[in-house]
């Protein structure tokens, strides 16, 4: 075990650099230094060599590069051109909002998906079957944003209900955050569902057809223990990796989802520091949201080896 | 089941070609005297809130929809089919290293990595294309990858080797044909992911520029605000976009229990 969690972390380094690498180079990518101009018309810069040597653009790219990570480990990643407060101060007031916002989706699309793939899984080729089936490829299709601007729309009409303009942390009134979660919750974890549904309903299948299911049964066990005890408890193990692994996706969702219902997290700081062209925000969240994917992947990957021994000695 | 993905991707097929004759009115058209009103036989689809027509408005949007939508996944499936059989056949240094990038490029969400390099080309129909066909091409190279794993290690291979085939050859005459049933359904699954993209990034204001509609914009700005006493305005962009979308997946699904018969229904 020790040598399989040795060589899955050292598969994070050069992802790591790789990121760094793109996050501190985005600026670089912009032709000449229209960018600087850009940000002077919006008025928010006066002192634009100052604005230059803050960002690195007056040395070589490796020497941005290394400054600029250097800055990272000890939790500085420089200043916004809009807010002029801290980045990194900026990112740890956004990032429980996000935090918070993908659980309870995920939780949502657990809640969801699990039983109604077990059922299709079950009764394959039935009628349970082709609902689950054509309510989880429908739900593919439907954009989040969209699924989300209708249950806003329409909580709104039918219960009078619209989303609360200041952000209360769960510590503060656990009652009124949760009010206020979770129905953007419910949104993007409709959304999400799809997925588990379709990957609970095919390694079901998978699992169904093994041996030790049929002397499950052969040994006179009801099917309710035998799916609920025996089966599912396998499948389980490869639903909840791929959902791990699409732990990114989700984060994408919240971009639309806060900018939707109007929560001050990660995704819609991102959107704010794109529009207003704040690029050393904009390379803060990028490396955040690639830590945050990162680490949930390796733990994901790493539970996976512990729970399945095939996997640490592949 | 194959008559109603063809019958979806036919409908928005035609619907985009013949976009200018269908309309009933100019999309962009103001009404001063129509604003907001609901579906009638007037107005199908109801108008918005400067009085223009619903209908003629999701119809125009087809048009950038299926056009990023295809343009972008040529690009994504010429590019990441590319790096991944090459990258497969080729093995050793050439596909440690082209795994790492593709590494990289997975580990960030395709929305926020779309968003910043947006950020850095600027919205435009062209970047927009450019953009998400970058941002599909590294899952698209990943299947294909393991794909062409599993027919370089397989008899005829070897035996094309054995016969003093060059590896230009190989590629071209024994693994491409052997991987292309599984580009057909990356492919097909890659435009229904490309139309979702460039919704969402039009819809956050970085796509389609208003006031040319596309099924993404007309769904943010100041409509939203008329959603509650019109929510014909939000109800139908999204729509187009599900069944659009559904037509690809759907046509993507039964393309793989074809060519697959061993996940005839797994999936």
């Amino acid at each position: 075990m020790g040598q399989y969690i040795a060589r899955r972390v050292l598969l994070v380094v050069p992802v790591l650099v790789g990121v760094t690498l793109l996050a501190a180079g985005l600026i670089r990518l912009v032709p000449g230094d229209a960018v600087l101009v850009k940000i002077e018309e919006a008025g928010h810069v006066e002192d634009l060599e100052g604005a230059r040597r803050a960002l690195g653009l007056d040395r070589s790219f490796p020497e941005q590069y290394l400054s600029w990570v250097g800055g990272a480990l000890r939790g500085d990643l420089g200043t916004s051109f809009i807010t002029e407060q801290p980045v990194s101060g900026q990112l740890l007031r956004a990032l429980p909002v996000t935090i918070e916002l993908a659980v309870l989706s995920l939780l949502v699309a657990f809640a969801i998906g699990v039983p109604v793939g077990a059922i299709s899984a079950v009764r394959r080729g039935q009628w349970p079957d082709h609902l689950g089936r054509i309510l989880s490829i429908g739900g593919l299709s439907m954009p989040s944003f969209w699924i989300g601007t209708l249950v806003l729309l329409y909580f709104a009409i039918w219960f009078r209900w619209i989303p609360p303009i200041t952000y209360v942390p769960i510590v503060e009134d656990p009652w009124r955050n949760l009010q206020q979660f979770g129905v953007p919750a419910l949104a993007l974890g409709a959304h999400f569902s799809a997925v588990a549904m379709r990957m609970t309903r095919s390694t079901l299948l998978e699992v169904i057809h093994q041996d030790y299911i049929r002397t499950a049964y052969a040994k006179g066990l009801r099917e309710r223990a035998v799916l609920i005890r025996h089966a599912l408890k396998n499948a389980m193990v490869p639903v909840v990796t791929i959902l791990g692994v699409q732990f990114g996706y989700l984060l994408g969702g919240t971009v639309l989802i806060e900018t939707i219902f109007n929560m001050p997290g990660l995704g819609r700081l991102t959107l704010e520091a794109i529009t207003q062209r704040d690029y050393p925000q904009l390379q803060g969240n990028v490396l955040v949201v690639a830590l945050m994917v990162v680490t949930v992947t390796l733990v994901v990957d790493l539970s996976y080896g512990w729970l399945d021994p095939r996997i640490r000695r592949a | 089941m194959p008559k109603v993905p063809v019958a979806l991707i036919a409908l928005f097929v035609l619907l985009a070609v013949f976009a200018p004759a269908l309309v009933l009115y100019d999309p962009l058209a103001q009404d001063a005297a129509v604003q907001a009103k609901p579906p009638s036989g007037v107005h199908p689809l109801g108008t918005d809130y400067v009085g223009r027509d619903v209908l003629s408005r999701v119809i125009a949007g087809s048009r950038p929809s299926l056009g990023v939508g295809v343009a972008a996944m040529t690009l994504a499936i010429v590019v990441g089919s590319a790096l991944g059989i090459v990258s497969g056949y080729a093995g050793g240094a050439v596909d440690l290293l082209l795994q790492r990038v593709v590494d990289v490029l997975l580990t960030l969400p395709g929305l926020v990595l779309a968003l910043a390099l947006l950020a850095v080309v600027g919205a435009g129909f062209v970047s927009l294309i450019a953009v998400i066909g970058v941002v599909l091409a590294p899952g698209i190279a990943r299947v294909v990858r393991s794909e062409t794993l599993v027919v370089s290690a397989s008899g005829y291979i070897e035996a094309a080797r054995a016969v003093g085939a060059r590896d230009r050859r190989i590629l071209i005459r024994h693994v491409l044909p052997n991987v292309t049933a599984t580009i057909l359904v990356l492919a097909s699954l890659a435009i229904g992911n490309a139309i979702l993209f460039e919704a969402a990034l039009s819809f956050l204001g970085l796509g389609v520029q208003p006031p040319q509609p596309s099924w993404g914009n007309m769904l943010s700005g100041p409509a939203r605000a008329y959603f509650e006493v019109a929510p014909w305005m939000a109800v139908f962009p999204g729509l187009a976009v599900s069944l659009a979308v559904l037509g690809f997946n759907l046509l993507g699904d039964t393309l793989r229990d074809l060519f697959d018969p061993r996940l005839q229904g797994m999936a």
